[in-house]
């Protein structure tokens, strides 16, 4: 026989607000799964309490705070009924008592409605400060569930990534599931905590009555916002079709762009942060396709006989009737100013967030309805689960660790249709259906954790997603300027266009191999074929690092066989002929560099005054000119390239690092450059003084008439010009390069000292002039063993024209 | 005018309403899914949405809402022939509901004429 209640309900509700501070304060991981099952008895306790309560007469109950939080309470505990985490098991102790206190005060409070005689009723007067108890013992109830959330979430994490990193057997670890499920639910009770918190903080509820009474713009909005929540989880929480939902997801997105649209004017107005709106408006457009997303999706299976249930339709219409008067013109969307004049800015952008707030937990509730309700049909629940994930792949639900933990927990309750899929959601009249069983999505889920495959929870990216943000905010940071730009033509030319809608753990090496060839057959070159391969493999081995796929494919997949290109340099008569005439051009010096030092086009390009020694005949090599980009300075309406743009910005850096370390090095200059030279740098000093104010003072060796560096590009196309002008076969700049190492080679100079010249980082690029030199240096050897063995071995006429070329390279150096 | 008691040609009537505010929706919608997150069509577009689902509830369950696809690509013409079409069953014994979603045409139709499109 249980002790008859003695407190009066100021003691009660007293004791409540401890036990939630207690509950706060001793909150731990391992309790969560019994706060979330206890949350429902506790809330329903204050409701039924809050309806005893004393309250302003004529108030609609879609005006009361309470409302909005029974919504989401009983959403939470359909979702723990019907099997999803933590599913059935014991209860929380505190919040138990919390809810019986709260029972025991709603009796007492009903009792002295009935009869005044009971020594423990409270006086009306007691009774004012009970709403605001209330509602804090469910704020703080609601935070200490969440910290327990939270902790447990996050102990599952930690367990899952220790488990991964000692290779324990998949079925010993943690569940992404387990942990997304935890993680879902951590967010509903912010969002309750939140509201309960907005409630409290508020005092009384909103006096607004009825939405014809409301005097303001924005009473109306707030009060059509609080009805269209209430309104939405009574139909969610009835039975409803994928009308509804449609409904539901377009008045969401409608008010997501309203939200949007305020608190820009907010910001605009200084009534918040503006990085808070930055911060926001990525969220919110992101929310808002999602919600269209779903809504296109569930109309797809929308019969034409369906209905929208009626008391949706009114809540909805007010929502839309209330925005429309809020926040638009004739034109579209109210301008900032009209909306400053029309609202209380502030406040209703207050209102608005809290609403997101309690649209996440519609969320939650539209996919339970989805996934769950037993009248909607397998096509249904599957374009529910797609709508849900943003995916247009009916799998990728079926890889949702939530979904699978739903799978795994609970019975099917999808049937299958009896017509066409348009006409599956007539779900109010239908006939009853056949079971479908889900073993194969079962089976196929675990076949996918076994392999390792299942994708990171919270994590969806598609290879075009990924390759942005690795190459944006991964890579670049650690890339030369070239690089980069090799980077980001492989990428945005060649795998988003081609591969970039695939998802990233989807994506096969048979995929890249199908690239690599039409690149191919398109007329690319092997080795674009093979930077785009480097690329991928380089992308898609940091997200193996990360997680995020659990085989590098691009490792995998066979690039083209990419011919090492064999290197012909110039013979003498062909130099001679360049330098000749390029001396009857400007910069005649930059292509006697080249030929006779053998430095690379950006290093030529790159060099200034100051890394010249005349007099010691040194140049130091330290930067390397990179090729310009431009970008519109005028907002992109010249209806030009970026480059021809007439107000063209440079977007990067004239000057980069050297290839590699052993890039940078000092080279010794023949006294014959020298003097070609300190030519050069008069006829500078003429250009110099001719250009007067035109005249762009950069220090560079070799510039334009105007004194400003020489650009790649053009460099380019006047090194084909002369080859042209000067009659000799035509060749790639680079082979000029080739014509100096070879010749170095040639004469003997160690393949160390070689490679400091020429600012090589390995050997192996000695091994590519091995064809050109090996003959000429065994021809060497055969004349010192004619010299030495004269009788023996006398002279032939082919090693005769071979030592003549020799010679000849010789003199050339 | 309570379902059970309208006309098999008031019924048909309002069905053909449904067909042509739906297909006004569709347009509608498509438009603002161009457009992208944020456009201001989808304010039309769901008033034109709620006042089909508003049409449709009037109408009984033996009624088949499914009919020829009304002709026209033009959200505000579909409206106009919406409201005429409400127009002629608009009479005083039809009933609040009917009149009050002829209004509610009527305004989208001046919506439709007046928003960004217009």
């Amino acid at each position: 026989m249980s002790m008859p209640e003695r407190r009066t309900v100021g003691e009660l509700l007293a004791d409540s607000e401890a036990l939630a501070r207690e509950t706060l304060l001793d909150a731990t991981l391992e309790q969560a799964p019994a706060m979330v099952r206890s949350w429902n008895q506790l809330v329903g306790s204050a409701v039924e309490l809050w309806a005893v309560l004393p309250s302003e007469p004529g108030s609609p109950s879609w005006s009361d705070p309470m409302e909005r939080l029974r919504a989401i309470g009983e959403a939470i505990s359909r979702s723990v009924t019907v099997g999803h985490w933590p599913g059935q098991g014991p209860t929380e102790e505190h919040l138990i008592q919390i809810a019986d206190n709260l029972s025991h005060a709603q009796h007492l409070v009903e009792r002295s409605g009935r009869a005044s005689q009971s020594t423990t009723t409270d006086s009306p007067a007691d009774l004012q400060p009970a709403p605001g108890q209330v509602m804090h013992t469910l704020y703080v109830a609601a935070h200490g569930t969440g910290v327990a959330l939270r902790a447990y979430a996050a102990d599952l994490q930690e367990q899952a990534e220790t488990a991964q990193r000692r290779r324990q057997p998949v079925a010993e670890r943690p569940t992404a599931l387990e942990i997304t499920a935890a993680q879902g639910m951590m967010a509903r009770f912010d969002g309750f905590e939140h509201l309960a918190a907005a409630a409290y903080l508020a005092g009384e509820p909103p006096s607004s009555t009825n939405p014809e009474q409301a005097a303001t713009p924005t009473q109306r909005l707030e009060t059509a916002l609080a009805a269209w929540e209430v309104q939405a989880h009574r139909t969610l929480a009835a039975s409803p079709d994928s009308a509804d939902l449609v409904r539901v997801a377009r008045v969401q997105a409608l008010i997501t762009s309203t939200t949007s649209i305020l608190t820009e004017a907010a910001a605009q107005k200084g009534h918040i942060d503006v990085d808070m709106l930055q911060r926001l408006a990525p969220s919110l457009e992101a929310s808002q396709m999602a919600w269209n997303r779903m809504a296109k999706r569930w109309g797809e299976l929308t019969s034409p006989a369906s209905r929208t249930d009626p008391a949706l339709v009114g809540a909805a219409s007010e929502v839309r009737a209330a925005i429309a008067v809020a926040a638009t013109n004739r034109a579209g969307w109210a301008t900032p100013d009209q909306l400053a004049n029309r609202l209380d800015l502030p406040n209703i952008v207050k209102t608005l967030h809290l609403s997101m707030v309690a649209s996440a937990d519609i969320a939650y509730v539209v996919r339970d309805t989805a996934a769950d309700h037993p009248g909607l049909t397998a096509p249904a629940c599957i374009i529910g689960m797609r709508a849900q994930w943003g995916g247009r792949d009916r799998n990728r639900a079926r890889r949702d660790p939530l979904r699978r933990h739903h799978l795994d927990h609970t019975p099917p309750t999808c049937v299958q249709p009896a017509g066409p899929v348009a006409r599956t959601s007539q779900t109010r009249t239908d006939q009853p259906r056949r079971r479908r069983p889900r073993h194969h999505q079962l089976r196929a889920l675990e076949r996918l954790r076994n392999e390792g495959a299942v994708q990171r929870a919270g994590q969806r990216w598609t290879i075009e997603s990924w390759l942005e943000h690795w190459l944006e905010n991964i890579a670049r940071a650690g890339l030369r300027a070239t690089s980069y730009d090799a980077y980001r033509t492989a990428v945005r030319k060649h795998l988003i266009p081609n591969v970039g809608k695939h998802r990233l753990d989807r994506l096969q090496p048979e995929h890249l191999e199908l690239l690599y060839r039409k690149m191919i057959s398109a007329g690319a070159r092997p080795a674009t074929a093979h930077q785009v391969h480097r690329t991928i493999r380089t992308a898609l081995g940091e997200a193996l690092r990360r997680g995020y796929v659990s085989r590098n494919v691009a490792s995998i997949a066979k690039p083209p066989r990419v011919e090492v290109e064999l290197v012909e340099p110039y013979t003498l008569e062909e130099i001679r002929a360049i330098l000749t005439t390029a001396q009857q051009g400007r910069n005649a010096a930059r292509w006697a560099i080249a030929l006779a030092l053998g430095l690379r086009q950006g290093e030529v390009l790159g060099l200034k005054w100051a890394d010249v020694d005349l007099d010691q005949g040194l140049l130091r090599i330290r930067s390397t000119r990179t090729r310009p980009r431009y970008d519109h300075g005028c907002s992109g309406d010249c209806g030009r390239a970026p480059g021809w743009c007439p107000k063209r910005r440079l977007v990067n850096a004239e000057t980069g690092s050297t290839k590699s370390d052993a890039g940078r090095r000092i080279v010794g200059v023949p006294p014959v450059l020298v003097q070609l030279l300190a030519e050069h740098k008069s006829a500078q000093s003429r250009e110099r003084v001719a250009a007067r104010q035109f005249w762009h003072e950069g220090d560079w060796v070799f510039t334009s008439p105007t004194g400003r560096p020489l650009v790649p590009n053009s460099d380019y196309h006047r090194w084909k010009a002369l080859l042209k002008a000067a009659r000799v076969r035509d060749a790639r700049l680079h082979d000029a390069r080739h014509t100096a190492a070879t010749v170095l080679l040639i004469l003997g100079v160690p393949e160390r000292t070689v490679m400091g010249i020429m600012g090589w980082s390995s050997t192996s690029m000695a091994s590519r002039y091995q064809h050109v030199t090996d003959p000429i240096r065994r021809d060497v050897a055969a004349r010192v063993g004619g010299l030495i063995w004269v009788t023996e071995q006398p002279e032939s006429e082919p090693t005769e024209t071979k030592t003549e070329t020799r010679v000849h390279r010789g003199e050339g150096t | 005018m309570s379902w059970q008691r309208m006309d098999v040609d008031t019924a048909e009537t309002l069905a053909g309403v449904v067909r042509l505010l739906r297909r006004a929706a569709e347009l509608v919608w498509a438009a603002a899914d161009t457009e992208g997150a944020g456009s201001p069509r989808q304010v039309l577009a769901l008033g034109i949405d709620l006042a089909a689902d508003e049409a449709r509830n009037l109408l009984p369950d033996a009624i088949a809402v499914e009919g020829p696809a009304p002709v026209g690509e033009e959200p505000a013409g579909l409206l106009r022939s919406a409201e005429q079409l409400l127009r002629r069953i608009d009479t005083p014994a039809a009933g609040a509901a009917v009149h009050g979603l002829r209004a509610r045409v009527g305004e989208l139709v001046w919506e439709a004429n007046s928003g960004v499109d217009a």
